[in-house]
């Protein structure tokens, strides 16, 4: 994936002091992290039209367990869920279209709009490992997924209910 | 008995092209209701996402080589796991002409089970599910 969510991707984490005599011997090179504290999403996606299909959606997902589709695929990923949650809720607007989540056989899910003509699908293989294609008029474009920007404009331009 | 597909010093399979899977062969992908559809709210049409095509944690989607599984007197869907699942057919040389690899798997799952490797991402994807043939619709799709 890309930059800038690699980036915000080393924000996940906070360094902290280093605290003993005997792990500043030992760990010179390898700061010791803290998890960043989980935010919930601001409230008034929860109250966007978008938000329950998607939610009831992704809570499905999580129930899934492996080989649920009898084909050996991984259920998907707890941190992939969330992920793909604090994507949707920084790209969409409060009008925008449901997407349609579908499990991947790695454990990712693949985030889908349609629209006449149009089509947008995210993949959401890992946290912060995201990839984007769009697919209009016969053409199959890999979308920037450095910035969030393209799939934000992408969405408020042709996937809003 | 067909060629022995190669193997790692493991003894797992690895991706390859079988020599017995022909190009003119098919291969069967299960589809899974409601899990591999998308409907679309507007248009109340419900159709296979491409997300279906995906490969497994394992590596490799995992299909049913059509021809062999006739030869063996079996039909489309005897290894369907349930009524409200569905079937689509791909030609391998579409799938070979995209990059991938077709190749005999009979560890994952039975005799007739074969593996596509390479799929890299949803762009592969949607030009599978461009080339995949509805041999039944599973339930739910439109």
């Amino acid at each position: 994936m890309n930059f800038a969510l690699r980036r915000y991707s080393d924000d996940d984490q906070w360094l902290s002091s280093v605290n003993t005599t005997n792990e500043l011997s030992r760990s010179v090179a390898r700061p010791v992290v803290l998890a960043r504290p989980q935010l919930s999403a601001p409230t008034f996606v929860h109250n966007s039209k978008w938000a329950r299909p998607t939610i009831d959606r992704l809570v499905a997902l999580a129930s899934l367990k492996d080989n649920w589709d009898q084909r050996g695929s991984a259920a998907p990923r707890a941190d992939v869920l969330s992920f793909a949650w604090t994507i949707l809720a920084q790209i969409m607007p409060s009008d925008g279209k449901a997407p349609v989540i579908v499990p991947l056989g790695n454990g990712g899910v693949q985030i889908e709009w349609s629209a006449p003509h149009i089509e947008l699908e995210v993949e959401v293989t890992r946290p912060f490992e995201v990839s984007a294609f769009l697919f209009a008029d016969g053409r199959d474009d890999e979308i920037d997924t450095d910035t969030l920007d393209e799939m934000t404009n992408l969405i408020a331009q042709h996937f809003r209910s | 008995m067909p060629t022995a597909p190669p193997r790692d010093q493991n003894g797992k399979i690895l991706p390859h092209d079988h020599p017995e899977i022909r190009d003119d062969d098919y291969v069967i992908r299960h589809i899974v209701s409601p899990l591999d559809l998308h409907q679309d709210p507007d248009t109340q049409i419900t159709r296979v996402a491409s997300g279906a095509y995906s490969e497994s944690s394992n590596g490799g989607m995992s299909v049913d080589i059509q021809r062999w599984m006739h030869d063996d007197g079996l039909d489309d869907f005897h290894y369907l796991s349930d009524e409200t699942g569905g079937a689509t057919r791909i030609r391998v040389r579409e799938l070979r002409a995209l990059g991938l690899k077709v190749g005999w798997d009979p560890d994952s799952g039975h005799a007739h089970h074969g593996a596509v490797w390479g799929i890299k991402n949803s762009g592969f994807r949607k030009k599978i599910a461009r080339k995949a043939e509805t041999l039944k619709k599973a339930q739910g799709e439109t």
